[in-house]
């Protein structure tokens, strides 16, 4: 079976304006199978979203992007978008600023329609009010008519998920998706993310920071530190059998874990350099699992 | 609630309503942001105030430090009514009760130094004889040193900011903090050190904390105990683990709920679990008094 994301080697340079290049990834290798959701934590800075970003194409003006290959749905990404528009689609952290303020929640969803599946009057308005009904939002027909001042940020969020899926994407990438959410309306988003996977079967790269999310939700977890990917695997490898240092500091740092503990365990400081830079190298632990580790551990 | 000794601060009967006017400046409505809130907070703890955006957790704090007027009720910081207080003698005030706010980008004033922000507060309200010693002293409370203080706030990550924020609150010898979401801007790692930098500081100080906050898994470490609020509302209080480990109150129950577990097979054993869906209970006209559980732990009815 093909991948819905297939990345490798991939590197991004931003360059200042007096020409010094900065490196924010490292020779990722990253991979979504079908019907797969892959959590990407780290902290920010770390490179997640300039991953994800440079799978859409919409990374900052001076960004210079190099990879091997990078497959979408089984087929080279660069080729395919020359033939066809890219079976990818993107929602953001913030559903307050995604959404047009002077138009209906029904011109956003028919835009996407029109676009991508040549339907138009009547036929269209049915698919946006049934696409809204499915994401779990009430009143459909309402909505449809109603401005986005006019729905709650949980709402915004689902009719931005709604748009997503109507571009029938090969995968979904959502950055953040439930950071500007309340807990209550975070869980029904994850629901909603974890329902069409089951039922659509739906591929996600879910870029967050919140560990919780990741258990709940992902098959697969990548770990990522100054612009790698410094652990790899499936969710229970990585939150039972973590191998990398900035692992197990990030898993430490999760408020709860243990109520009782007198004091939350940090991260500050920071990852010794030989466990991060250029000479670490990837180490498999299982046929799933992968991690950085200096390169004289390695030999 | 009888009054108890160890009370710093109290809201009684607090209530902030705001009009909702129609299209041509009518009133079409009332919105009751904090309706008929009572609650007490001790001296050395550190109450956490709970519930989604919209719930009125801030305002109520507002209400509390005397940024926002009470539509009614009253305010009593040491068992004086500050609500009943002119604005003149109300200053006096300012000085014991400081904020931390939520944003380190926006609350701090890009063309002032780490140094002259902290002075800044120092300057209106102490006539401290030496305010740049005060609020060196302040910064090194909070980790920021050296050369670092002659800094602007764009040269400081979010956590540093954060802690510019602190000791600006700190630096005038508060009594009381409100917390406003004072983590939520800030990732993981940077979000404990700043609840140990806000522990450290209150054994230091004997601050008394008001934290403000939709992050439950940050409430159950820090808090000694957590009120939870809904549309205006207080519908539980009681000491953090035992409302933690016996919510009463079923929208509480939701709350604590939803919370994602860092922990997969938790978190899948959960799953299993049929969905509760949208808690119902009964919503009163007007607000009732609360009723006590057990000892210190109190649920709407």
């Amino acid at each position: 079976m093909t991948d819905a994301l297939r990345l490798s080697g991939l590197t991004v340079d931003i360059t200042s304006r007096d020409g010094a290049a900065v490196r924010v990834l490292h020779d990722v290798d990253f991979r979504v199978g079908r019907g797969e959701i892959v959590g990407v934590v780290g902290e920010s800075g770390s490179g997640k979203t300039m991953l994800m970003r440079s799978v859409v194409d919409i990374l900052p003006e001076r960004a210079i992007r190099s990879w091997s290959a990078c497959e979408v749905d089984g087929s080279d990404r660069t080729a395919r978008e020359r033939r066809e528009r890219l079976p990818v689609s993107m929602i953001f952290q913030d559903p307050m600023t995604s959404l047009n303020p002077v138009r209906r929640i029904g011109f956003h969803l028919v835009e996407v329609i029109r676009r991508f599946q040549r339907l138009t009057g009547q036929r269209a308005k049915r698919l946006a009010i049934d696409t809204l009904d499915q994401v779990g939002i009430d009143d459909p027909a309402r909505r449809y008519r109603q401005y986005p001042h006019e729905l709650s940020g949980g709402m915004r969020q689902r009719v931005m998920i709604a748009m997503a899926l109507l571009a029938r994407p090969a995968l979904l990438i959502a950055d953040e998706p439930t950071t500007a959410l309340d807990v209550t309306v975070q869980a029904q988003i994850l629901d909603l993310i974890t329902s069409l996977r089951r039922d659509a079967g739906l591929s996600v790269a879910l870029v967050t920071h919140d560990l919780g999310v990741v258990a709940g939700t992902c098959d697969r977890v990548a770990v990522m530190c100054r612009g790698r990917i410094v652990e790899e695997g499936t969710t229970d490898e990585v939150f039972y059998d973590a191998r990398h240092p900035y692992t197990r500091a990030l898993l430490a740092a999760v408020p709860g874990a243990d109520a009782a503990r007198p004091g939350l365990a940090t991260t500050g400081e920071p990852v010794e350099a030989g466990w991060v830079d250029a000479g670490a190298v990837h180490v498999r632990h299982s046929p799933t699992h992968r991690s950085l580790v200096p390169a004289e551990v390695a030999a | 609630m009888t009054a108890r000794t160890d009370e710093l601060l109290r809201a009684e009967d607090v209530s902030r309503h705001f009009p909702i006017r129609g299209p041509f400046g009518t009133r079409t409505g009332v919105l009751k942001a904090v309706d008929r809130v009572t609650l007490d907070i001790r001296r050395g703890e550190t109450l956490a105030l709970v519930g989604e955006s919209g719930s009125g957790k801030t305002t109520l704090g507002r209400c509390l430090l005397q940024m926002e007027p009470v539509t009614s009720g009253r305010v009593r910081y040491e068992g004086v009514d500050l609500t009943a207080l002119p604005p003149q003698r109300r200053r006096g005030y300012h000085r014991s009760m400081q904020v931390i706010y939520q944003d380190p980008f926006s609350s701090l004033n890009p063309h002032r130094t780490a140094l002259q922000q902290v002075l800044e507060p120092l300057r209106v309200l102490t006539t401290d004889a030496d305010p740049t010693g005060r609020a060196l002293e302040a910064l090194e409370q909070v980790g920021i040193t050296g050369d670092a203080v002659h800094k602007y706030p764009r040269a400081f990550s979010g956590g540093q900011r954060q802690r510019i924020g602190i000791a600006r609150a700190i630096s005038v010898r508060p009594a009381f903090v409100m917390c406003d979401e004072p983590v939520s801007a800030l990732d993981v790692s940077i979000q404990a050190q700043i609840v140990n930098l806000l522990t450290r500081l209150q054994g230091e100080l004997g601050l008394t904390y008001l934290f403000i906050s939709h992050d439950l898994s940050v409430v159950r470490h820090i808090a000694t105990r957590v009120a939870v609020m809904y549309r205006g509302r207080l519908l539980e209080l009681g000491d953090t683990e035992e409302v933690f480990a016996d919510p009463r109150h079923p929208y509480t129950r939701s709350l604590l709920r939803a919370i994602p577990v860092a922990d997969p097979r938790r978190a899948r054993a959960a799953a299993l679990r049929p969905s509760p869906g949208r808690p119902e209970f009964d919503w009163p006209e007007e607000p009732q008094p609360l009723v006590e559980v057990s000892p210190g732990h109190l649920v709407a009815t």
